[in-house]
C-alpha cells in the first residue's frame, strides 16, 4: 500500500505543478482577449480598463494565479470572456461529448488490437503476421489528418454516414433506440478514424510484448505439460507481457481528452477540440487553461490507474 | 532394457538471412541417433554450441526437427497431430537452465504445480493441494511455501520447484537442460543428490523416470549418469558407459572436456558432498 500511497502523492504533486506551468505559460503568452477590442472605435479606453479590472487582468501574475486557484476550489475554473460564464459548465458539456467519443474508440481500438497483436505474435514470421505488420506499417505512415480527410471524403461521396456533427437535426423527438442509432451513425466516422489511427501503435506493442514472452521458459514448460495453445497465450503469455501494455493503456486514458482534438475539428464533433481551438484563437485565457488542466488531469489519472493496475497485475512490484 | 525414447537420424537446421539477403543454414543437429531406455540415467555433455539444448527441445517435442524421427514407446512423435502430441507431452518433461524465467510470475507455488492437474485430471482442490505438498516434500522444499509467489523463491528453491513441476504428471522421461549450471556449488550438489534419489535403483522400474542430464560439466555427468553421450558440432561423437568415457576417451572432444575437469575432483565418487 505504501507503493500506491507514494504514487498517489506523486500524482497530486504532478497535478499541482501542472496548474502552475499551465497558468504561467498561457498567461505569459502575448496578447489577450481585450486587445482586439482596442481597434474598435466604439469601445472606449475606460471601458477596456474597467473590463480588464473586472476580470483581474490588471493584477500581478501571482495574484491572478491565486484568484484562479480560489475559483478552481469553487469548481468554476475561472471565467470565460467570450461566453461570459464560468468555465467549468462550458467545459463539462464538451468534455462529456469528447469522452463519449474517445472512450468508445479506445475500447474498440483495444478490443481489435489485443486479439490481432496476440495472433500476430503467435504466427510470427508467417503470412498472417506479415499481413498485420504490413497493414500496421501503412497505417503508421498515413498522418491522422490525411486519414480523417480520406474517410470524410468517402463518407461524403457515398453518403453512407453523416459527414459531421453528433446528432441529426430534430433527433431529440425520436424514440430512445432511434436516437441511439442516430448517435452511433454520427460517431462511426470519428471513432473509425481514431481506431484506425491507434491500431499500428497498439498492435505493434502487443505483438512484440507477447512474442517476447512466448519464448520464455515458463511458457515452454507449460507447453511441455500439454497445456492447450489458447490457454498458453491468454493465461500465460499475455499476463506476463502485460506490464508495458498496462503502461500503454494508462497512456490511452491520458489521451482521452486530448487525443481526438484534430478529428473533432475535422468531423465537427462538438467536443473539446473545436471549443479549445476557438478559445485559443480568441485568447479566451481561462478556457484554454481549463482545457489544458483537464487534459493534464486525465494524463495524471491515466498514469495513476496504470500504476494501480501494475501493482495488481505484477506480484514482483508488490514484493518490492 | 526396453527403449522408451529414441531419436533416429535427427537433423535440425535453423535458417537466418544476412543483410545482403543471402540465406544461411545452421545445422544444430546432424544425424543424431540416441536411445533412452526405461529408468536410465544418461548424461549428454559437450561444449557450448554443440547442440545439446537443441536435442533436448527436440526430444521434448518443443521444436520440430528438420528431418529424422523421434519415437516414444510405439508412437512416432514427428508424425503426430498437435492434439495427439498434447496427450503424450506430459510423459516427457524438460527442466530449463534459467530458474528465473521458469515460472509464470503471476502464479503461486500451488498454482504452478496444480495447473496441469486442473486441465488433465479430475482431482478435487483438496487432492491437488495434498499432492502438491507431497511433491514439495519429495524435492526437499518446505510445505509452507505453497501459498508463496513463485517469484519470491531463491534460485535453488526455484530449480527444485521446476523439478517438482516436471514430476507432477509422473513423466517417464525427465530431461534437465543445464538445469544445474546457474546454481552455486552447494545447491548443485543438493539437486544432483535429489536426481540420484529420484532415479534410485530401489524404485520399481515401472515408476522410475529415465533422467537425461544435459551439462557441460563432465565431473557432474560422471557422478550422476550410467552412460555418457558426448556431442560436438551437432553430432554425437562418442558415447558409452561412464568408465569407458572417463577412463579411455577416444574422441578429441571428450579428451578436451576431460582436460577441463583436471581440478583434482574425484569423478568416481557418486554422491557429491553438500
Amino acid at each position: 500500500m505504501r507503493y500506491l500511497a507514494r504514487r498517489f502523492l506523486h500524482a497530486v504533486l504532478l497535478l499541482a505543478g501542472a496548474t502552475v506551468v499551465t497558468f504561467l505559460f498561457t498567461a505569459l503568452a502575448p496578447g489577450n482577449y481585450f486587445d482586439e477590442m482596442r481597434l474598435n472605435p466604439q469601445i472606449s479606453r475606460e471601458t477596456l480598463t474597467a473590463l480588464k479590472a473586472h476580470y483581474d487582468l490588471d493584477k500581478p501574475l501571482g495574484v491572478r494565479y491565486l484568484v484562479w486557484l480560489k475559483s478552481l476550489a469553487h469548481g468554476e475554473m475561472g471565467y470565460s470572456f467570450a461566453y461570459n460564464s464560468p468555465v467549468s459548465p462550458l467545459l463539462a458539456v464538451r468534455a462529456r461529448n469528447t469522452l463519449l467519443l474517445t472512450i468508445t474508440s479506445t475500447l474498440l481500438a483495444w478490443c481489435i488490437a489485443l486479439p490481432l497483436g496476440v495472433w500476430s505474435a503467435e504466427c510470427s514470421g508467417r503470412w498472417v503476421d506479415r499481413l498485420v505488420t504490413g497493414v500496421s506499417a501503412v497505417l503508421l505512415v498515413i498522418p491522422d489528418i490525411a486519414l480523417a480527410l480520406g474517410l470524410l471524403t468517402i463518407s461524403v461521396h457515398t453518403r453512407w454516414l453523416p459527414a459531421g456533427g453528433m446528432v441529426s437535426i430534430g433527433s431529440e423527438t425520436l424514440p430512445f433506440a432511434a436516437r441511439l442509432w442516430d448517435l452511433a451513425r454520427h460517431m462511426l466516422l470519428p471513432a473509425g478514424i481514431l481506431v484506425l489511427g491507434a491500431q499500428p501503435l497498439l498492435v505493434r506493442h502487443i505483438r512484440s510484448a507477447v512474442a517476447e514472452t512466448i519464448g520464455e521458459g515458463f511458457v515452454r514448460a507449460a507447453e511441455a505439460h500439454g497445456i492447450p495453445r489458447g490457454r498458453l497465450l491468454w493465461r500465460y503469455a499475455l499476463p506476463a507481457a502485460a506490464n508495458p501494455l498496462i503502461s500503454l493503456f494508462g497512456f490511452s486514458i491520458g489521451a482521452l481528452l486530448s487525443g481526438s482534438l484534430l478529428v473533432e475539428v475535422v468531423t465537427s464533433w462538438p467536443g473539446l477540440g473545436p471549443f479549445l481551438l476557438e478559445a485559443i484563437l480568441a485568447r479566451d485565457l481561462y478556457v484554454v487553461i481549463g482545457g489544458v488542466l483537464l487534459s493534464a488531469l486525465f494524463l495524471v489519472a491515466g498514469n495513476f490507474i496504470a500504476d494501480v493496475l501494475l501493482f495488481w497485475a505484477d506480484p514482483r512490484i508488490r514484493t518490492e | 532394457m526396453e527403449v522408451l525414447l529414441s531419436a533416429e537420424n535427427l537433423v535440425k537446421e535453423y535458417s537466418s538471412r544476412h543483410f545482403s539477403g543471402v540465406k544461411a543454414l545452421v545445422r544444430a543437429l546432424d544425424r543424431v541417433n540416441l536411445a533412452i531406455p526405461r529408468g536410465a540415467r544418461i548424461a549428454i555433455v559437450g561444449a557450448s554450441g554443440s547442440g545439446k539444448s537443441t536435442l533436448a527441445v527436440c526430444l521434448a517435442c518443443l521444436e520440430k526437427p528438420s528431418s529424422g524421427t523421434i519415437r516414444f514407446q510405439n508412437h512416432e512423435l514427428t508424425c503426430l497431430s498437435v492434439d495427439e502430441l498434447r496427450s503424450i507431452r506430459p510423459q516427457i518433461q524438460l527442466v530449463f537452465q534459467d530458474p528465473a524465467t521458469a515460472f509464470n510470475p503471476n502464479f503461486t507455488v500451488l498454482e504452478v504445480l496444480e495447473e496441469p492437474w486442473i486441465l488433465q485430471t479430475k482431482m478435487s482442490a483438496e487432492e491437488r493441494r495434498e499432492r502438491a505438498t507431497e511433491l514439495l516434500v519429495r524435492v526437499g522444499l518446505a510445505r509452507n511455501i505453497l501459498g508463496r509467489g513463485s517469484a519470491d523463491l531463491s534460485g535453488g528453491q526455484r530449480q527444485r520447484l521446476a523439478i517438482a513441476r516436471a514430476l507432477a504428471l509422473k513423466p517417464k522421461v525427465l530431461i534437465l537442460d543445464e538445469a544445474l549450471s546457474a546454481l552455486d556449488y552447494s545447491v548443485q550438489a543438493q539437486i544432483a543428490n535429489l536426481l540420484l534419489d529420484l532415479s534410485d535403483r530401489a524404485i520399481p522400474l515401472a515408476v522410475r523416470p529415465a533422467i537425461v542430464l544435459i551439462t557441460h560439466d563432465l565431473v557432474m555427468a560422471a557422478r550422476f549418469a550410467d552412460e555418457i553421450v558426448v556431442m560436438q558440432s551437432g553430432r554425437i561423437v562418442e558415447n558409452g558407459p561412464v568408465q569407458k568415457i572417463v577412463g579411455n576417451p577416444e574422441h578429441a572432444a571428450t579428451q578436451a572436456l576431460l582436460a577441463c575437469t583436471m581440478n583434482g575432483a574425484p569423478i568416481s565418487e557418486k554422491r557429491p558432498a553438500v
